[in-house]
């Protein structure tokens, strides 16, 4: 009785040492811990540093006194409200007008329109280039006197306005710039999707005498879900990494009020004043509106099937 | 030894190439690594150092501001008394760079340079041609006078300014305050006993200036860029820390007193408005004695001429040879020498701890970038002291 449960049991371990999942284990257990530890880790280091009183040189983070104080000190500051707000409508307005954008260019390009290719390249070289290269190109674009945006629209009468210096237009002016950058990438991504659907559906259509506008309204951006998944959450990613572009333009943490974000206010917390806690506590909110934001986006793609 | 600095443009990476050279000659036994973390204002230089101290990792020496923006490393810094004490530094070095040098009884770091804060440059042929003489600026009234002349008589702009970031409507404002209220006014206000009046009068007059006599384009370019506008003779003024000066040296055919002249910023003749760049010592680097042959070594006469002289700074031993300087910067050593007040620079970290001179960009930011608030800005000044 018990030798034949040992058995049973010892023929279990054979055919789990022979399993898909251990036998793969070296493979990927590696790479899984490294990314875990760097991701995972660093968001439960980072809330943990939140929870504590850790500022200065002197001494290191006090663990045995955990409390939310630091995000009470956060909602009852009036920065953290400036540039939580500026935060939120540069993630909603940059990602929402570059989808747009880069879903309207794909299908101008699927419709096989001419010169193609270059148009293609040109839209996706900016992704290519560095942020320091941008920040400081626009920049000179913007300048009130001598930028080419001013001259432009200076030619239909218009201006000229100063872009950086009023604080009512210079967050506009970044978005602008960031969804020129990023536009292309949105394109890429949606045409890649447009390109995998079969040409039947189009003919189908066709056949049964729906207008262009109408295909695409009802029967191929529907289907474009889990492209628009990727688009959305890499351009988020995006937006939250405005800091670099940010600094690059204004060379300096410290950017125009209007302009100022949650990660521009984190560094100068962390790196100027050594203030780690609080900044930890403003790089968790920060964490907690890029999911707010996306969430509901990410639960109803997840009910139609399509995450 | 490692020593960490910020000084990767132009002038600055030219006299810390010469500075290096020399500490190869005269300490060849002594391996270094010397390096540049750039950027603007030393913002990446303090990143760097914020986490390296917060690590436990601290380099042997790094360049920042002395006086009040070192309490912020009050307990991660060393004492070098003993190289200032064996040089004689105590002695040779100026006594207004000896006291910001010292932080908790006892010296912890030693000074490179001092750049002087209270300047007014100005382009000869614009000022000749809106009839202008740059020694009757010596008040704000004057001064107004000035730009208005410059305004009527010429294209150029009166004067040219950036206010890309905060820190430099900060300084505007302090450089009229003093310019208008004078030093005692000023720091009392940094001492918690400011009064809000003086202080209102001050942003008014910077807002006046900045509103009706710069260039349009300064929200978007930096200080270089607003000095380029004087040096091609597209404007009349520019106030800046004498960094400025060695824009004008590396320039073609742009020379001192042909080209381009130095007056105190109106109101401010009997002032040198000081600031100071030193070298701070960390407790426990990898390489403590070493990291005192770097010090004792900064504060010899030799770097303290050839950086400063490469680097537009004066040198802070008052034993030098004027005849070794410029003339620009001899000049300004004979002020630094003889004038009696020496109110420190705000924006540049002599003045205010860390936390309060982020506050006072606060306070500018919010209410001093356009559009030019000086009721509120000057309440938000007062709350910081």
């Amino acid at each position: 009785m018990e030798s034949a449960s040992e058995a049973d049991w010892r023929a279990r371990l054979a055919a789990f040492s022979k399993s898909d999942f251990v036998r793969s284990f070296p493979f990927w257990f590696v790479p899984f811990s490294v990314m875990a530890l760097g991701v995972y880790g660093g968001i439960g280091y980072n809330t943990l540093i939140s929870l504590t009183d850790y500022e200065g040189f002197n001494q290191g983070p006090d663990f045995t006194q955990l409390d939310f104080e630091m995000y009470v000190q956060a909602m009852n500051d009036p920065w953290v409200w400036t540039t939580g707000k500026n935060t939120f409508v540069l993630l909603i307005v940059f990602t929402t007008v570059t989808m747009l954008l880069g879903l309207f260019l794909a299908i101008m390009l699927d419709r096989g329109i001419r010169f193609k290719e270059q148009i293609q390249t040109i839209y996706l070289l900016p992704m290519a280039l560095s942020f320091v290269v941008t920040a400081q190109f626009w920049l000179w674009m913007y300048n009130v006197n001598n930028g080419l945006v001013n001259t432009l629209l200076g030619v239909v009468g218009l201006g000229p306005f100063n872009w950086i210096g009023n604080p009512d237009l210079v967050l506009g002016a970044v978005i602008f710039a960031l969804i020129w950058q990023f536009s292309g990438y949105a394109m890429i991504v949606f045409l890649a999707g447009l390109q995998s659907l079969p040409d039947d559906q189009f003919e189908a259509a066709q056949v049964d005498g729906a207008s262009i506008l109408k295909t695409y309204w009802r029967v191929i951006i529907p289907q474009l879900k889990s492209s628009s998944v990727s688009a959305a959450v890499v351009l988020m990613i995006f937006a939250l990494k405005a800091f670099t572009f940010l600094f690059s333009m204004f060379g300096q943490y410290r950017v125009p009020k209007a302009t100022d974000i949650l990660a521009t206010l984190m560094v100068r917390e962390a790196f100027k004043l050594q203030n780690w806690a609080y900044a930890a506590a403003i790089a968790t909110i920060l964490l907690l509106m890029a999911l707010a934001v996306i969430a509901p986006y990410l639960h109803y793609q997840h009910k139609q099937g399509s995450l | 030894m490692e020593a960490l600095h910020g000084w990767t443009g132009g002038d600055g990476a030219a006299a810390v190439s010469k500075l290096v050279e020399m500490f190869e000659e005269q300490h060849p036994d002594v391996e270094h690594d010397i390096k540049p973390i750039g950027g603007d204002a030393n913002e990446n230089l303090n990143a760097t150092v914020a986490r390296r101290l917060a690590n436990r990792n601290p380099p042997d020496a790094f360049a920042s501001w002395p006086g009040k923006t070192m309490e912020q490393y009050g307990g991660r810094l060393r004492s070098i008394d003993d190289v200032w004490e064996e040089n004689d530094y105590t002695e040779t070095i100026h006594p207004k760079a000896r006291e910001a040098s010292r932080l908790n009884d006892a010296y912890r770091s030693i000074p490179l340079g001092s750049h002087r804060l209270n300047n007014l440059f100005y382009n000869v042929s614009v000022l000749e041609e809106a009839g202008v003489d740059p020694e009757s600026l010596t008040s704000y009234d004057a001064y107004i006078d000035a730009l208005d002349a410059v305004q009527s008589e010429t294209d150029a702009i009166p004067m040219t300014m950036t206010t890309r970031g905060s820190w430099a409507p900060l300084q505007y404002f302090v450089q009229f305050m003093l310019g208008t209220e004078g030093q005692d006014a000023y720091e009392a206000w940094l001492d918690g006993e400011g009064d809000r009046a003086a202080l209102v009068r001050s942003l008014e007059k910077t807002k006046n200036v900045i509103e009706n006599y710069t260039n349009e384009d300064k929200s978007s370019i930096s200080f270089p860029e607003a000095n380029d506008k004087l040096i091609a003779g597209n404007a009349a003024f520019f106030t800046m820390g004498n960094w400025a000066y060695g824009m004008y040296r590396n320039a073609d055919d742009f020379e001192y007193e042909e080209d381009w002249g130095w007056v105190a910023f109106p109101g401010t003749e009997d002032m040198y408005v000081w600031h100071l760049d030193n070298f701070l010592f960390p407790r426990d680097g990898n390489a403590p004695r070493k990291a005192e042959v770097f010090a004792e070594f900064i504060g010899t006469k030799d770097v303290q001429v050839e950086f400063n002289n490469l680097k537009g700074s004066i040198p802070l031993r008052t034993d030098v040879d004027g005849s070794r300087l410029t003339d620009f910067l001899n000049l300004n050593v004979e002020d630094l020498n003889n004038l009696e007040q020496f109110p420190p620079t705000l924006a540049h970290g002599l003045a205010a701890t860390a936390d309060e001179l982020s506050a006072c960009k606060d306070a500018i930011a919010s209410n001093f970038m356009g559009p030019y608030e000086p009721e509120a800005t000057a309440d938000g000044l007062m709350q910081v002291f």
